[in-house]
């Protein structure tokens, strides 16, 4: 499979989700529910390598996509907009995607897995919360509270399913993801997340601007990810050279940034 | 006081609620600090635990067993304190039942995970329980639930709704989660199938009987009582029973646009909860109330001899002739 053939297998899926998730009047106020690509290559990893992906975990992995769903939805509210009708209806759209998601493994019936990914995002959550609290930690520590808020979910997904033998990559690469994502949100609005916050006071990083800092934690990352990737006994060739394309992008991306600094 | 005399109305059930509060405090439990915190904050604001109480009633009917029907009644409790949290988000309330939200002592982001912990939490609870007919219920009315929320948000601030908007805000609103919990007692115990359709029923009359009077109460008490202004729910545009009864009289109609645009000074709030608390309106919102009871208290009859069937009855009347 090229990478377009596979491009075309994420859309589909995704497409598919977006569908079953549809609401009339959260599409009118709040748009289509977010679920990242990156997310949604590295849920869908195993099955873009041809693993065998019976209706089951085809169902499963619409839930585990809800349930991105509802917590990126909820990242979105925000201190300023209070009680708009949009944010109101950003707070009840994470609500129903969590609903979705729990009737979608209940109908399965999946109970396990109802348990198991239940789990993850009372972690996930508190983890969440965990970037808010003043609490000094060492930016290894926090680097471990980022993956578990990125990647926890889905790992329970694979680990459900036993596809154990893809979570090195995929919690390395969901958190890669995640720092492009904050790296896109300071170019664009100029504002720091609280996560930005926590690395500018990092000793570590003293004297580096924001972008400068996230720029060295993202071509860390991507050098690694690249390397696990490259030497993975179990992806198959075709989707190695998709996955390591997706990587390089953001190690371009800096590049390019570099050389307009 | 209140909270005290429904205690006594399921006093055999005193030792098993223990069971269920003590098991609140372990499900909310959490290594972030401020999440400890808002669920101590949470647990300590106290609540009826009418759905936990609803549960364990229902589980009566069937091979009753509290080890097992806590798993049942833990997130059922659960699942209606997470939508409180994010409920205060979506209001901008600062205070609820007179103490500050969770939104007002962290912010809007913290009671969004903290709902969303809460919510996580329930659902391990309930995968204790394997049984698939349970989970579907539990998993269509959560989804019901919001959807019913959304309806709310849409028909705010719309005046010429119907009576029958309102009863299906409503049935969704809070309705629904007291009918489930009546199901699922019997569901997750055994019951027959009949007993829980008639549970389901009784809980859905209770819940909308409870529901009118709530609406009625946030006209009728006064500030202290409701631990927030009186009339809020017109305030924030949320159109109720009462007011829809007396949306036509002349005399009240000005007040309720007013208020619907924003501008209601203290003094013309006042006046409108003067207006409407002699109006016919409250009696009328009473009656319709009543007549949910009285169907309700039909339900019962249709359950096989059990000795909690009067408890049933003595909560369902004190719900729907509470004072606040």
């Amino acid at each position: 499979m090229n990478a377009a053939i596979l491009e075309e297998h994420l859309l589909q899926s995704k497409n598919n989700i977006l569908t079953k998730l549809h609401h009339r009047t959260l599409l009118q106020y709040t748009g289509q529910p977010i679920i990242f690509d990156g997310q949604l290559r590295y849920i869908l990893l195993p099955k873009l390598n041809g693993e065998h992906w019976p209706k089951k975990i085809e169902q499963a992995v619409n839930a585990v996509a809800m349930v991105y769903a509802a917590l990126n939805g909820h990242e979105q509210i925000n201190e300023q907009d209070a009680a708009t009708k949009r944010q109101q209806l950003t707070v009840l759209a994470g609500d129903y995607y969590s609903g979705m998601y729990y009737a979608t493994l209940a109908k399965i019936p999946d109970i396990e897995l109802v348990r198991s990914l239940s789990e993850a995002v009372a972690k996930s959550s508190e983890s969440r919360t965990v970037l808010y609290e003043p609490m000094k930690r060492s930016m290894d520590e926090w680097y471990k509270i980022l993956e578990v808020i990125e990647s926890t979910i889905t790992c329970r997904f694979l680990k459900h399913f036993n596809l154990d033998s893809y979570i090195e990559i995929v919690k390395n690469g969901l958190v890669l993801e995640r720092l492009k994502r904050e790296l896109q949100f300071l170019q664009e609005k100029h504002m720091k997340t609280p996560f930005l916050k926590i690395l500018e006071q990092q000793q570590e990083y003293a004297g580096m601007n924001n972008e400068q800092i996230l720029r060295r934690l993202i071509s860390n990352l991507s050098s690694r990810l690249i390397r696990i990737i490259t030497a993975s006994p179990i992806l198959q060739d075709e989707v190695k050279t998709f996955m390591l394309q997706h990587v390089e992008v953001n190690v371009e991306a800096q590049i390019t940034m570099k050389g307009v600094e | 006081m209140e909270k005290m005399k429904l205690k006594l109305l399921y006093a055999d059930l005193q030792s098993d609620i223990r069971v269920i509060e003590k098991e609140l405090e372990t499900a909310l439990d959490s290594s972030s600090h401020y999440l400890k915190d808002a669920s101590l904050h949470l647990l300590k604001a106290g609540g009826k635990r009418i759905r936990p109480v609803f549960v364990l009633l229902g589980a009566k009917f069937g091979q009753y067993n509290i080890d097992d029907m806590k798993n049942v009644a833990v997130p059922l409790e659960l699942i209606h304190m997470a939508s409180l949290v994010h409920d205060d988000v979506i209001d901008d309330a600062e205070l609820r039942r007179g103490r500050p939200t969770v939104k007002s002592q962290w912010n809007n982001r913290v009671a969004m995970y903290a709902g969303d912990f809460i919510f996580a939490r329930a659902l391990e609870y309930m995968t204790n329980i394997q049984n698939e007919k349970a989970h579907q219920i539990l998993s269509k009315t959560m989804v019901e639930i919001v959807q019913g929320e959304i309806i709310q948000i849409e028909d705010k601030m719309h005046l010429n709704q119907s009576i029958r908007d309102y009863f299906r805000r409503i049935k969704r609103k809070t309705a629904l989660l007291i009918s489930s919990s009546c199901q699922l007692g019997a569901v997750a115990a055994g019951a027959d199938d009949s007993v829980a359709h008639h549970l389901k029923k009784f809980g859905y009359y209770v819940g909308m009987s409870f529901q009118i009077i709530d609406d009625v109460l946030d006209l009728t008490a006064t500030d202290k009582q409701l631990g927030k202004p009186a009339g809020s729910d017109l305030l924030q545009g949320n159109i109720t029973l009462p007011v829809l009864l007396a949306k036509n009289d002349s005399a009240i109609r000005p007040y309720i646009e007013k208020a619907l645009s924003g501008d209601m000074k203290e003094d013309e709030r006042q006046v409108f909860l003067k207006k409407m608390r002699s109006s016919n309106a409250i009696n009328e919102a009473y009656h319709i109330s009543n007549l949910y009871l009285q169907k309700a208290l039909k339900e019962i009859e249709e359950l096989p001899a059990n000795s909690v069937k009067k408890s049933l009855k003595d909560i369902a009347l004190y719900m729907g002739k509470r004072k606040f």
